[in-house]
């Protein structure tokens, strides 16, 4: 055992730790990576979900399939606040006017998460039990516009003056790598139903 | 160790090799999603485009009947169709495809009526809403709408040819529209009254003035509370008739005609009527005079489900005259009218005289169209007399109107889905 292979195990060694090293960032790396990809994947996938209902109910805003039951397009939205809009529709186009409510809860109501900022949004119809959406809400704002384009400032007293709606929707994955979030928004500009301003 | 660094090596390769695919697996899925998102919201707007299209197609020609397939637009095809139903209303049907994505976007119109505006004005002359007037119900002015201060207006205003000043708001001038506002918009009034015509000598009753004896022709209508109307027919100072008739006995339709004389009327109306004055080519006739209170039996202020309609529809002017021997006979303090008013070329406004002095209110519930503005006060050296007017709209005329109300040229869009 010369010098020459005491030198060869002294490199190897510092070899070996580099190896180590990059293999144990590498696998840090490789589970942030899965973890923060199923978080971005699952948080988008469920914001498309609750957007295509929102959109759907919003779209369908002051419409019913018998025009006779709601003749005054501006007797459709029933009260509007910053995060709570209830209005007048037709949910399932069958002629009979339905009361749609939309209201986001506080965020000590959803307590199953590790997230401390999400939200249950209750989706009530009628008078039914509301229907909790645990999508990791986080944001759910309106903001309100009169007829010339001014903002007006909810709540709204008298929501016969609304003209067109901003919707901003935030959501949170539920749990956090490293104290990071996955989060996603979407924003519907001037979002109006037809039948809002029909007559 | 060379060889326990190489397996090592190798050993977190292969994992991280079968780590890859799943995390680029989900990125093509949140891609996927993505794109089925814009898919669906890309087959929505083509059909809503075609929707508007065809809208566009049905407010120029109203009674266009079409039928449109495979228009390309946005790298996605729409197609778009009317169909006739059977309450005479126009479904617009518009389907967009975007790469396998199919949306549907339905509307339907129907004929709008005078009735539904709480004010309709096709010239406001030199005329201005301002601070204090309040109007309740659609309203819409055929040309330039004048304002100053801040009137209110709680239902939508339409005009055609803006406002004045015309960006708001400017100065002082600070309209409320809390219904909306849209200007562009043509809603002329008809250019006859044949379609009433019509009605009367089909189902419905028409007065026609005899050649003797001379002097305007007249037929008083009193409505009475049990569903009959006591008419009494004058030509000058002489009375031709007097009878008391059940109004569905009179005219079926609802619809009575006086062609060629004036109509004088008062009462409780129980029913639906339309009673017209037309000028019959004279200068003097096609006008109306409200000589007291009309009242519906059952007041659709209080019953919203009330079936009583009154539609009074003339030529040329609808007035409050003065009464019989005024000064000394005065004037009633208040006046209600609950009914559709309809002036094709004139106005709708009260006989002004200094002695009447300041009365009370004009109470009025129902829907007002006219030519142009009229007025109910005037001001003088000894302030201002007449009536203050106290106008509220008749929720009920926007489903239902009385028989054989004035229809606009236009389609409204009566529900929207999509």
């Amino acid at each position: 055992m010369g010098n020459s292979t005491i030198l060869d195990i002294m490199v190897s060694f510092v070899v070996a730790g580099f190896l180590f090293l990059m293999v144990i960032r590498i696998s840090g790396g490789t589970a942030e990576a899965t973890f923060v990809s199923g978080n971005d994947l699952t948080v988008q996938e469920n914001l498309v979900s609750f957007v295509r209902i929102v959109e759907n109910d919003f779209r369908l805003l002051g419409y019913c399939a018998n025009h006779k039951k709601l003749p005054d397009p501006l007797a459709v939205i029933l009260s509007a606040d910053s995060n709570r809009i209830k209005f007048l529709t037709d949910i399932e186009s069958d002629g009979e006017v339905d009361t749609l409510e939309y209201a986001l809860g506080d965020s000590t109501s959803l307590r199953s998460t590790s997230n401390p900022k999400d939200r249950p949004l209750y989706r009530t119809v009628n008078s039914e039990p509301p229907i909790a959406y645990l999508f990791g809400i986080t944001k759910f704002a309106f903001e309100y516009y009169s007829t010339l384009g001014d903002t007006l400032v909810p709540p709204i007293s008298d929501p016969r003056s609304i003209h067109s709606i901003n919707l901003t929707i935030g959501l949170e994955s539920p749990s956090a790598y490293d104290d990071k979030y996955s989060s996603a928004y979407w924003r519907q500009l001037r979002l109006t139903s037809r039948n809002l301003n029909n007559r | 160790m060379g060889k326990y660094s190489l397996i090592l090596i190798l050993g977190f390769s292969i994992i991280v090799l079968g780590l890859l695919p799943l995390i680029h697996g989900r990125a093509s899925r949140s891609y996927e999603n993505y794109l089925d998102y814009y898919g669906d919201g890309l087959a929505h707007n083509i059909a809503a485009s075609g929707a508007n299209f065809g809208a566009n197609m049905l407010f120029a020609n109203p009674s266009a009947e079409f039928s449109y397939s495979n228009l390309t637009m946005g790298g996605g095809k729409f197609s778009f169709y009317t169909t006739i139903q059977p309450d005479s209303t126009i479904l617009l049907t518009s389907n967009g495809k975007y790469r396998g994505t199919e949306k549907t976007v339905q509307a339907t119109f129907g004929r709008s009526s005078f009735a539904k505006f709480g004010v309709y004005l096709a010239t406001m002359n030199n005329i201005y809403w301002t601070t204090g007037d309040t109007v309740r119900g659609p309203c819409h002015i055929q040309n330039v709408m004048n304002l100053n201060g801040t009137p209110v207006f709680f239902g939508k205003v339409t005009t055609l040819a803006g406002t004045y000043p015309s960006s708001l708001p400017s100065g002082s001038t600070n309209p409320k529209f809390y219904g909306g506002y849209q200007s562009g918009i043509s809603v002329p009034l008809p250019p006859n009254l044949n379609s009433l015509q019509s009605a009367a000598a089909s189902g419905g009753k028409i007065f026609t003035p005899p050649p003797t004896p001379t002097g305007t022709y007249e037929v008083r209508m009193k409505f009475n509370n049990n569903g009959t109307i006591k008419y009494s027919e004058y030509k000058g100072t002489s009375k031709l008739s007097d009878t008391t008739v059940s109004i569905n006995l009179l005219a079926p339709n609802g619809v009575v005609l006086v062609n060629g004389g004036n109509i004088r009327t008062e009462g409780t109306v129980n029913g639906r009527v339309t009673i017209c004055a037309t000028s019959g080519g004279l200068t003097e006739t096609g006008n109306a005079y409200i000589s007291g209170d009309i009242r519906y039996n059952e007041d659709p202020a209080q019953h919203p489900e009330s079936d009583d309609y009154l539609g009074i529809v003339t030529e040329r002017d609808v007035t409050i005259p003065l009464p019989p021997g005024f000064p000394a006979n005065p004037c009633p303090n208040n006046i209600m009218i609950q009914a559709c008013v309809f002036s094709r070329t004139g106005k709708f406004s009260a006989e002004l005289d200094y002695r009447m002095g300041q009365l009370g209110n004009v109470n009025f519930y129902g829907s007002m169209s006219s030519y142009t503005i009229g007025a109910f006060s005037a001001s003088g050296s000894s302030g201002t007399y007449g009536y203050y007017n106290n106008f509220q709209f008749d929720q009920r005329l926007l489903l239902e109107t009385p028989p054989h109300y004035p229809k606009t040229s236009l389609l409204e869009i009566l529900s929207w889905k999509e």
